[in-house]
């Protein structure tokens, strides 16, 4: 089964934003599913919004995934659009 | 898991998700879903996989729903045909939303509802084991403070007892000094 992926966890967490690795590299994830609620529940903050790339690290191609999949998630009504 | 391909060069995979209502009854959702999966299958569609996420509670409301059942297919089809099976799903009634995706390279099947039960399940483990953690440190907390108040207390009745009895040492030196012939009292 697959994991539930954090934006910078455990060490990651000392670092700076915009040097920080990207979760999902460092887990070898190669697409991002639009059900995986749990995972895409920790990119999007109290509102609804994606979180931007300079705090949670991810890098461009995965942010890419990341938002079309949480458009197609927000769209079948896992995910709010706005709270 | 294995990546899946599809098997001649003229068909693709896509991944096909239905919401309906959960207020509905069993007849009308079976109905539902008979039309969208013949849908596939008139047009040749292979079903590679099925997969029911059961009731669950939507994010915002879609047509005055607030909950509602998900199936999720994985089909294997020619590109041609996907168009109309959209509008034709589009004008199914007692269906609130419904996606077609063409699946990635080195897609895997995963079933998520499955994945998402067992993800709750583990969080409220944690959620109770957290809380058995505050009260274990909460109930420490209170034997440390009760502690240290009978220690003061103690502390406070022992005090008085010990001005009471006169030292040795005071009264030896007290008839020292009584005691003295210079001294004219």
């Amino acid at each position: 089964m697959p994991k539930v992926i954090s934006p910078f966890t455990g060490s990651d967490q000392k670092k700076l934003p915009g040097s920080r690795p990207c979760p999902f590299c460092k887990a070898g994830v190669i697409n991002i599913s639009w059900a995986d609620f749990p995972t895409l529940k920790n990119f999007t903050d109290y509102f609804g919004n994606i979180k931007k790339r300079y705090y949670t690290g991810v890098c461009l191609k995965h942010q890419k995934s990341l938002r079309k999949a949480v458009e197609r998630s927000r769209f079948m009504g896992l995910i709010a659009f706005r709270k | 898991m294995n990546a899946i391909t599809p098997t001649s060069q003229e068909t693709r995979i896509y991944e096909c998700a239905i919401l309906l209502p959960s207020s509905i009854s069993d007849k009308e959702t079976s109905e539902c879903i008979k039309n969208s999966e013949g849908f596939f299958t008139e047009k040749g569609g292979k079903q590679i996989a099925k997969h029911e996420w059961g009731r669950r509670g939507l994010a915002y409301k879609i047509k005055g729903h607030t909950q509602g059942r998900y199936f999720v297919y994985v089909y294997e089809i020619k590109p041609e045909y996907i168009k109309e099976i959209d509008d034709s799903l589009k004008l199914e009634k007692n269906l609130l939303r419904h996606i077609i995706i063409s699946t990635p390279k080195n897609f895997e099947i995963v079933d998520w509802g499955k994945w998402f039960k067992e993800w709750l399940e583990k969080r409220d483990e944690e959620k109770e084991r957290v809380e058995e953690e505050r009260a274990e440190e909460e109930k420490k907390k209170i034997i440390k403070k009760v502690s240290k108040k009978a220690s003061a207390v103690e502390k406070t009745e022992k005090a008085p007892e010990a001005s009471t009895e006169p030292s040795p040492d005071l009264e030896d030196k007290l008839e020292e000094i009584i005691s003295d012939e210079d001294l004219n009292l």
